[in-house]
């Protein structure tokens, strides 16, 4: 057991990564105990392009000095490159209210940050292009996908600093996403989807239809999957659906069928247009979604 | 409105009520607040869902309130007193008892005539369908109508059975059975009426009062008014002894209407016998009869007060008298000869004198098969030398079953037989012979050494003594067996007479005979009476005269076979067969002589009236029923009360109100713990 503790896979763990402070050590946390379990690597190959001069500044490897405009003009400039992207990806986080419901230490919105943040890690390892979108019933920020150094930085501190939206409205604030997206790439989309599947299918079929690769994590918290719920209790809504006092024990089978019908049309609609669909469960390892996602990524290369 | 007898428990139970709506208010509130996410499916039907369930909980809490609010009526034991009873108490039908004395005493005066009329007047004054039972009481007590719809046929069946007994009755025995029966009514309004002459001896001292549990109004009919005249005969004696006085005890209970009157003595149909008795120093008086010449053997008879007085069938007492004839022995000679040197010589002599008590036959061992044992009281074996096997087994048999057997061996006798064959019942066994032959004047003597001993009852302290003037020159050394007894021995301390038991039978043993061969003894004085009084203790013991009253049984006694036919003549001579494995006849319902044969055997058993019937002190009514309470133990019955107040107890045992709610009760709990196990809390 005491290996198993101190082995870096524990970092999959949602509620060990919740006591770790910092969004850029928790993704490496998360990424590094995810890829010290895998064999072959996942980096495939990547070009350099000439970005811009600047001047040397201590520290810098004397190796990037250019020579010739030091012969030029008698002064130190280092060449700065722009790193050729492999992938361009947009992670979409759903930041509404029903996000934040937690039945433990970890809310769905932990969750999201905490997998957002390791797929930015990852991909920017790997020299992919990731930008960033927090939506609830509305786009409520957008980081444009970059490979930049110091963009993950940028995607980090923007993940970390997430503040609550309204309610969840999926389908308005993910057509404007798809509009607003050129070039094509991979889309992970972060979500409880508290929402209509259909206008959320529609929303999804936007991003296809502009030839963009679809992978959904429906996030669901424990008890959203199982309602393990007896004695009487009254139901309050964290998007202003009001109160509502019921016996699980009474409703839990209506419930379960609900949820189940729900889930079941939404992995239907994502079959029909070639999305990857995969529910998560909030206090279950990271793993399972990295794991989709470098499916997904190798799919592309 | 029902009433309640611990209303305490009313109270208890309105607090215990609060417990399940404290209970229920305290469980509403308790409700565990969630900030959920996924309301889209919980906001379709969960409405629908706290309705059902609110109604649930609703009726869980009925269901717990009216279960507590039940058991606390329960406890509280409620009863509906009469004036707010059921309908069906509060209808007009009722229920009506009669009981109906069939005693002995019924016969007196007009008791009969009275009780039919009472009878007809009770049945004319019921409504047609009124539900009746009547019970006889007297002798085999029984039901006669069990709760039938009066009708015509009901009066006549009644009256054409009712016909009095010679039997006593117990009048609180059949008050309570009928109060018994009354009891389990389903109508409120029940009436127990009783005909009778109510004899202060039909109501026992013993629980002399009772508790009617049926409520019903008693009504008393009685047959007449004032004692009737009566006199009669409550005992007789009747000596075994001729010389003895017979006695009568005769009882007038009307001594200031007679004054004397005459009692016979009747034997054999035969008036033999009249004495005038007069009642002027008191009420009971003992006639004796003195000098009654009867011949001897069972004799039967009565004696009978000759009177006018309202009941005849007490005045007669039957009586059984056995007089016994002769002693009957059957003496086997061992010798026969003539003169004095046979066996029995001197024995018949001694024996066969006029006027003797007892009669004497002689046989041969050879010959006693001719001859049944049964016939004799007493066998006498003298100088015997043997038997065949089958006189053996007969000899037995009839010592065991109570015959006398008078041993007295001499020369001739076979000292193996004696030890082997007869070792069963005789008192002791041959050894050996004494010694030889002595001269004649000298000899041994013998002496009585227990003259106590019922074996020397007829024999006077003089003749004891002229026992030791015999001389005997020659005996059998005999060795007592363990539990006989030595009556007589020799001066070298021999055994001369030893007796002992066989069954019911005694045994004499002498180790001599009784001719003069070995002794002189037959030429003394002391001879015939040692003789007569040796045979008369081992003759059988005379049975027991048995006094008997009508209705218990009569016991045959060891005499008669058992699962054997017997004939049986009643008092009013119908003759029947009967056997019996116990050999007691059950069946003496009338007075008088009952006689039994069974082939040689016959017994006669005298059966008279009870004595209780011929008692004439009756109760008043008011006293008959002050012997009456209601269960409660508080309310005397009085004969001018219409209805018997229904006590609160009584009425609410009767009622059992409280089992209903028990099960209400319970019924609500199951369905309370059948709702509650699907009721999510």
């Amino acid at each position: 057991m005491a290996a198993t503790a101190s082995a870096p896979t524990r970092f999959l763990d949602p509620n060990v990564i919740a006591a770790i402070s910092g969004m850029e050590l928790r993704a490496r946390a998360i990424v590094e105990g995810f890829l010290s379990g895998l064999h072959q690597s996942p980096y495939k190959g990547f070009s350099v392009e000439f970005a811009e001069y600047r001047q040397y500044t201590p520290g810098d490897d004397p190796r990037h000095i250019d020579w010739k405009v030091y012969a030029r003009s008698d002064k130190y400039y280092v060449k700065e490159f722009e790193e050729e992207t492999n992938l361009n990806c947009h992670i979409l986080i759903d930041i509404s209210k029903s996000m934040s419901y937690a039945s433990s230490k970890v809310s769905k919105l932990d969750y999201a940050s905490f997998l957002s943040a390791s797929l930015a890690y990852l991909m920017i390892r790997q020299r992919d292009s990731v930008g960033i979108v927090g939506f609830s019933d509305k786009i409520d920020f957008h980081i444009p996908s970059r490979l930049r150094p110091g963009h993950l930085h940028t995607i980090l501190h923007a993940i970390e600093n997430i503040s609550h939206g309204e309610r969840t409205t999926i389908g308005k604030p993910l057509h404007q996403v798809a509009d607003t997206l050129n070039k094509k790439g991979l889309l992970i989309l972060l979500s409880d989807l508290l929402d209509e599947p259909k206008d959320i299918i529609d929303a999804l079929q936007h991003f296809r239809f502009r030839g963009h690769d679809v992978v959904v994590f429906h996030i669901l918290d424990k008890t959203e999957l199982t309602f393990p719920f007896y004695s009487k209790t009254r139901f309050i809504g964290l998007e202003g659906e009001g109160s509502y006092m019921t016996i699980p024990q009474s409703i839990r089978e209506d419930y379960m069928r609900r949820l189940q019908d729900h889930i079941e049309t939404l992995k239907t609609g994502c079959g029909v247009h070639k999305i990857d669909y995969a529910v998560l469960d909030t206090s279950k390892p990271l793993d399972f979604a990295l794991q989709a996602y470098l499916a997904a990524r190798s799919g592309k290369m | 409105m029902p009433s309640f007898l611990n209303s305490a428990f009313l109270m208890i139970g309105a607090a215990a009520v609060a417990v399940p709506i404290l209970i229920h208010l305290l469980m509403r509130n308790k409700v565990v607040r969630i900030d959920f996410a996924a309301m889209r499916f919980l906001m379709e039907s969960q409405k629908q869902v706290v309705r059902w369930l609110k109604l649930k909980q609703l009726l869980i809490l009925l269901l717990r309130i009216a279960a507590i609010a039940l058991l606390a009526l329960a406890f509280a034991r409620p009863y509906f007193p009469e004036s707010s009873a059921l309908g069906l108490w509060a209808s007009d039908e009722k229920e009506v008892g009669l009981i109906v004395d069939i005693s002995a005493s019924m016969l007196a005066a007009e008791h009969l005539t009275q009780a039919k009329s009472a009878l007809r007047d009770v049945f004319d004054g019921l409504a047609p369908e009124t539900i009746v039972s009547v019970y006889f009481a007297g002798g085999h007590s029984r039901m006669i109508v069990e709760r039938e719809p009066l009708n015509d046929g009901i009066e006549a069946r009644v009256l054409s059975m009712l016909q009095p007994t010679y039997q006593h009755c117990n009048l609180r025995e059949a008050t309570q059975t009928m109060d018994d029966l009354l009891r389990g009514s389903a109508l409120f309004k029940r009436e127990l009426y009783i005909i009778s002459d109510f004899q202060r001896s039909g109501w026992p001292e013993t629980g002399s009062f009772l508790q009617l549990a049926s409520h019903a109004e008693v009504k008393l009919l009685p047959v007449t008014e004032k004692p009737w005249r009566n006199i009669t005969i409550i005992d007789a004696q009747v000596p075994d002894e001729t010389e003895q006085p017979w006695l009568c005890t005769v009882q007038n209970q009307a001594l200031d209407v007679v004054k004397s009157a005459e009692v016979n003595l009747v034997v054999a149909g035969k008036a033999i016998a009249t004495q005038k008795v007069e009642f002027t120093d008191g009420s009971t008086q003992v006639v004796p009869f003195e000098q009654v010449k009867l011949p001897r053997g069972d004799i039967a008879g009565y004696f009978e007060v000759n009177v006018d007085d309202d009941f005849v069938e007490d005045n007669r007492y039957y009586f059984v008298a056995q007089q016994r004839e002769y002693i009957r022995v059957l003496a086997v000679n061992g010798e026969k000869a003539s003169g004095p040197a046979d066996e029995l010589f001197f024995a018949d002599k001694a024996v066969n004198t006029h006027g003797s008590a007892f009669r004497l036959i002689q046989t041969e061992a050879a010959r006693l098969d001719r001859i049944s044992p049964d016939a004799f009281d007493v066998v006498l074996l003298a100088n015997v030398t043997g038997l065949n096997n089958n006189d053996v087994q007969i000899l037995r048999t009839f010592v065991r079953n109570g015959g006398g057997l008078l041993i007295a061996p001499g020369d001739k006798v076979d000292i193996k037989f004696y030890n082997r064959f007869l070792e069963e019942i005789a008192p002791a066994s041959l050894q050996n012979l004494a010694k030889p032959l002595l001269d004649r004047n000298s000899g041994d003597i013998m002496m009585l050494s227990n003259i106590g001993h019922p074996a020397f009852d007829q024999l006077s302290n003089a003749l004891s003594n002229d026992i030791s003037a015999a001389r005997f020159f020659q005996h059998w050394i005999l060795q007592p067996k363990v539990g006989s007894q030595m009556l007589a021995n020799f001066g070298d301390d021999a055994p001369a007479i030893v007796v002992g038991t066989a069954g019911r039978g005694k045994v004499v043993m002498l180790s001599f005979p009784i001719d003069g061969e070995w002794s002189d003894l037959p030429i003394q004085t002391s001879y015939l009476p040692l003789l007569h009084t040796l045979l008369s203790y081992a003759q059988p013991p005379a049975e027991k005269v048995q006094f008997v009253r009508v209705g218990q049984p009569l016991y045959l006694g060891d005499s008669f076979q058992p699962n054997t036919q017997v004939e049986v003549a009643t008092p009013d001579n119908v003759v029947s067969t009967w056997r019996s494995d116990n050999l007691i006849y059950g069946g003496a319902s009338l007075p008088g002589i009952y006689r039994f044969q069974q082939k040689s055997m016959h017994k006669n058993i005298a059966v008279n009236l009870t004595t209780e019937e011929s008692d004439t002190d009756i109760f008043v009514p008011e006293a008959f029923l002050a012997k009456l309470y209601s269960a409660d133990e508080q309310t005397v019955i009085d004969q001018s009360q219409a209805r018997i107040s229904l006590p609160e107890q009584q009425a609410e045992s009767e009622q059992k109100v409280w089992r209903y709610l028990v099960f209400v009760a319970f019924a609500f709990l199951i369905g309370e713990s059948f709702l509650g196990n699907r009721t999510p809390r």
